[in-house]
């Protein structure tokens, strides 16, 4: 989406007042729903709620999260599960990240951990 | 230094809680902060548990020294400038200067703050344009209702006179949602509405939540409150914006 010189989306919804105005078209539809239907919709979001805290989303450069979905089909498993698989397998190389530490001027974080351009 | 204004001309949609909790919580993120209260209900000193003064009439009608107006609040970057009954007065004495709507566009050139937030009164008057003239950037709050949302109208034509009158720099930065219930039809209706006119203008919504109304009764900002705000979700939300803008 197109974006400002300062990084605001133009032409479109800041995600968070479109993620709110279509949590509010949910509870609108729920409330004016036929009693079994409604049971059927809190049904599912239960078992959507189970599943929170299991999900997380990352902001990644749109090449590795190509490579993931290109391992996961080759490997005929999910793209967590292969995501989930390079994460065990540094942690049990015990990988040190700090080698690839930059400082950087963010307002929440101290520093960015930088691949090696030339690998 | 960054000038950031927050006002709508309806009261009651959360300005000086805006204010204060965007204030404090860029002073969290490290930021040097002052927030000038440019009400005559002091209402700024009384959010942040502190007592009512007459720093901004002292500031800029006697003109006593600029940092010996600005309070330190006992939080880490953050500093108020209190308002109180006396800015009443100001606003008569203001009324008979030359060059009145530069009143707090001059006074904050002794500053080096890097975010300057002024808090607006729910009126049209000689503080309010000299705000707008003083400011980099507006922010509007506004409560989901249709008075409310007037008052965002209203405001834009304000901002609309000062830029021709006085070719005041102030830019509109965003409309804060304030008071969202999505339980509620016409407070969700509203959001609707709102984002359709304003698209990517409108911040994220802050959710109504009694904690905010606690928070000001026991003089403390929602960073400082021990229970999980629901408030505090749309104020980082709106934290982020911020900090792109200054």
């Amino acid at each position: 989406m197109k974006k400002d010189d300062k990084g605001f989306l133009q032409g479109g919804l800041d995600p968070a007042v479109a993620a709110a105005i279509g949590n509010g078209n949910d509870h609108q539809s729920m409330a004016s729903m036929p009693r079994n239907e409604r049971k059927k919709k809190l049904k599912k979001k239960a078992q959507q709620d189970a599943r929170n805290g299991r999900r997380a989303v990352y902001d990644m450069d749109p090449d590795v999260i190509k490579a993931i979905a290109d391992i996961a089909e080759r490997e005929k498993c999910s793209a967590s599960n292969v995501a989930e698989m390079f994460l065990r397998f540094a942690l049990s190389a015990k990988v040190d990240l700090s080698q690839f530490r930059v400082p950087v001027q963010h307002p929440r974080f101290d520093c960015k951990l930088v691949w090696p351009q030339n690998e | 230094m960054t000038i950031v204004t927050i006002a709508n001309q309806k009261g009651g949609v959360a300005k000086t809680t805006s204010a204060v909790n965007l204030g404090h919580g860029a002073a969290k993120r490290g930021l040097s902060v002052l927030v000038v209260d440019l009400d005559t209900q002091g209402n700024v000193a009384d959010a942040l548990g502190m007592d009512e003064g007459s720093d901004l009439y002292d500031w800029l009608i006697t003109g006593k020294d600029t940092e010996q107006v600005a309070q330190p609040t006992g939080r880490e970057n953050l500093r108020i400038i209190r308002s109180n009954k006396t800015t009443a007065q100001l606003k008569v004495a203001a009324s008979g200067m030359d060059f009145r709507e530069m009143i707090v566009a001059n006074a904050l050139q002794a500053y080096e703050d890097d975010l300057i937030i002024l808090d607006c009164p729910p009126s049209v008057d000689i503080l309010h344009t000299a705000a707008l003239v003083a400011a980099d950037w507006l922010l509007i709050p506004t409560k989901l209702d249709q008075f409310a949302i007037k008052g965002v109208i209203e405001m834009l034509r304000s901002l609309d006179s000062v830029q021709r009158a006085t070719r005041s720099n102030c830019k509109l930065a965003g409309i804060i949602p304030t008071f969202y219930d999505q339980v509620t039809s016409e407070s969700h209706a509203q959001l609707k509405n709102l984002a359709e006119q304003y698209k990517s203008l409108v911040w994220p919504p802050v959710a109504a939540d009694t904690n905010c109304r606690v928070a000001n009764r026991v003089g403390k900002t929602l960073w400082e409150m021990p229970v999980n705000a629901r408030a505090k979700v749309g104020y980082t939300a709106c934290l982020d914006r911020l900090m792109k803008i200054i």
